[in-house]
């Protein structure tokens, strides 16, 4: 039996993590005893191949907070999440005590799970696609008895017909599972369709959202064609901003806000730690 | 498969390779016919800029290629002389067939490389993504055993290859000065003397072992473990010969 949106643990603001990640950028643990109260748990993205590392592993062993982001799983192919990836998963989200399992629902990788396969494409965006990827969470969260948010994917474009958030509404709608809103990735989407940053979200069940991701975003030119490049440097897009203040009234099922900022330096991250915490105070 | 997982493949497609990607635009219908009109058309949309957002996406994955696969391409090079050849990779019918038949890129990059790969090298590849076969009450060759049969030249010219990776290696800025030192391939490379091989696991690796010609024959006769993606290298009609 998965656990209930409701009963989930309410883990306040977190910030992201990879394998080697603390080496380059910031250590949590570090971090939480240089700046007390202002990072509350650890969201560790891997895939298997990579697999945790001793940052990780030391957070968890001091009894802090994590959930496991993967990296390496096709959300819309329910064929991907194979024995060995349920039963590896498992085991590294049950070492490090994650609270619930998230990850991107697009292309992790084209072919075999495999050396050079790897890349993240958004989802397509149709019903087919949607009731797909609600099938990969069923069978998920059946094998695991972890909760699976899906998360929408960053893009320099998107095919299909729906709108990213109603392709979201309709997994959630078709797997009962919660939601994993990055406003980032959702204000980029937004940009290449011409919207308001905010548009579609009356239609969009954020009772189910129980994770939002913020992140730094750069705005890049190719030859004329304005991107953002998810790049999660230290400050927030505009838009970023616009999206999460009008979320975060409304996201009744909330549970965590991560700020994805790990490859930065801590002072550069610092302000914006703080200003989430007020947003979201655990 | 789904509609949606073959328009993923097909962007990957296009991601990697330009040319397919302006086929597509030109004429969606000849381009892809697998797919359905309107992801076709949706496809053949795609702003061709936005595919260029990754600009190092083929260098990242010629690096992890090269990887498993360094003196092969670098015999490959010493032909050509132009990098640019290895971007043919991606416009290659090895490529598209990989990805339209998940297939592992490294064996799609050695086929591509032809004549210049090394068999040794090729061998590496299949032995790191062997696994069990369903039991099946006949004796498989184990994960990670894949005999080769080659020559004492071919070893010698991977080896002559590496040699000179190393070389390179200690200062990659050579490259840019005209009397850089070439590849150079000595009598041994050419050497018709037969060699047979297998590769072993080794804790988390493989190692080369020597063995005789009736060993290798009764090991190239028995079914193979899987290979991860492949077809199942099994053959019922399989005999040993002696």
């Amino acid at each position: 039996m998965t656990t209930a949106l409701a009963q989930l643990p309410r883990l306040g603001v977190g910030i992201s993590a990879e394998p080697g990640s603390a080496a380059a950028g910031i250590d949590a643990l570090a971090f939480v005893q240089d700046h007390p109260g202002l990072v509350h748990f650890v969201e560790y993205g891997a895939d298997l191949a990579r697999g945790l590392d001793d940052h990780v592993r030391r957070w968890a062993a001091a009894g802090r907070a994590t959930t496991y982001h993967f990296l390496d799983l096709n959300l819309e192919d329910p064929g991907d999440a194979d024995d060995d990836w349920l039963r590896d998963t498992a085991e590294a989200a049950r070492a490090i005590g994650a609270a619930w399992l998230c990850g991107d629902a697009g292309l992790w990788h084209f072919g075999a799970r495999d050396r050079g396969h790897q890349m993240l494409l958004p989802p397509i965006l149709t019903r087919d696609s949607a009731d797909a990827c609600a099938e990969s969470i069923l069978k998920i969260e059946g094998a695991l008895g972890l909760r699976v948010l899906p998360e929408n994917p960053p893009g320099a474009f998107y095919v299909g017909d729906l709108h990213i958030l109603d392709y979201f509404a309709r997994v959630s709608e078709a797997s009962g599972c919660g939601l994993l809103l990055d406003c980032a990735h959702l204000a980029m989407f937004q940009r290449l369709r011409g919207l308001p940053p905010i548009a579609a979200l009356d239609g969009f069940p954020l009772d189910r959202v129980v994770e939002i991701h913020v992140a730094g975003g750069a705005p890049v030119d190719i030859e004329g064609l304005a991107l953002v490049d998810d790049a999660h440097n230290p400050e927030p897009l505009p838009d970023t901003w616009q999206i999460v203040e009008a979320v975060l009234p409304r996201a009744t099922s909330l549970r965590a806000i991560v700020y994805e900022c790990e490859k930065n330096a801590p002072d550069e991250v610092l302000e914006n730690f703080r200003r989430l915490n007020r947003m979201f105070p655990s | 498969m789904k509609a949606h997982l073959r328009a993923q493949q097909a962007i990957v497609r296009m991601l990697f390779d330009p040319e397919f990607a302006a086929r597509v635009r030109r004429e969606p219908e000849t381009a892809l016919p697998e797919l359905p009109s309107t992801l076709r058309a949706q496809l053949a949309a795609i702003d061709p800029r936005a595919l260029k957002m990754d600009r190092l996406l083929r260098q990242r994955t010629l690096r992890t290629l090269f990887d498993e696969l360094k003196a092969s391409t670098t015999l490959f090079l010493a032909r050509t002389k132009k990098l640019s050849s290895l971007d043919d990779f991606f416009r290659s019918r090895a490529f598209h067939d990989a990805i339209a038949t998940a297939r592992p890129l490294a064996l799609a990059y050695a086929d591509f490389l032809g004549d210049a790969v090394s068999p040794i090298e090729r061998a590496l590849v299949e032995a790191r993504r062997m696994k069990w076969p369903p039991a099946d009450g006949r004796v498989h060759r184990a994960p990670g055993v894949v005999p080769i049969a080659t020559t004492a030249g071919a070893l010698a010219a991977l080896q002559e290859a590496e040699q000179y990776l190393f070389e390179v290696g200690l200062m990659p800025a050579v490259a840019l000065c005209d009397d850089a030192p070439p590849l150079a391939l000595d009598a041994r490379a050419q050497d018709p003397t037969p060699l047979w091989l297998v590769t072993v696991p080794h804790e988390s690796s493989h190692t080369l072992v020597t063995i005789d010609e009736p060993t290798h024959r009764l090991l190239a006769s028995l079914p193979a473990a899987h290979t991860r993606a492949l077809q199942p290298l099994i053959d019922d009609e399989i005999a040993v010969q002696t």
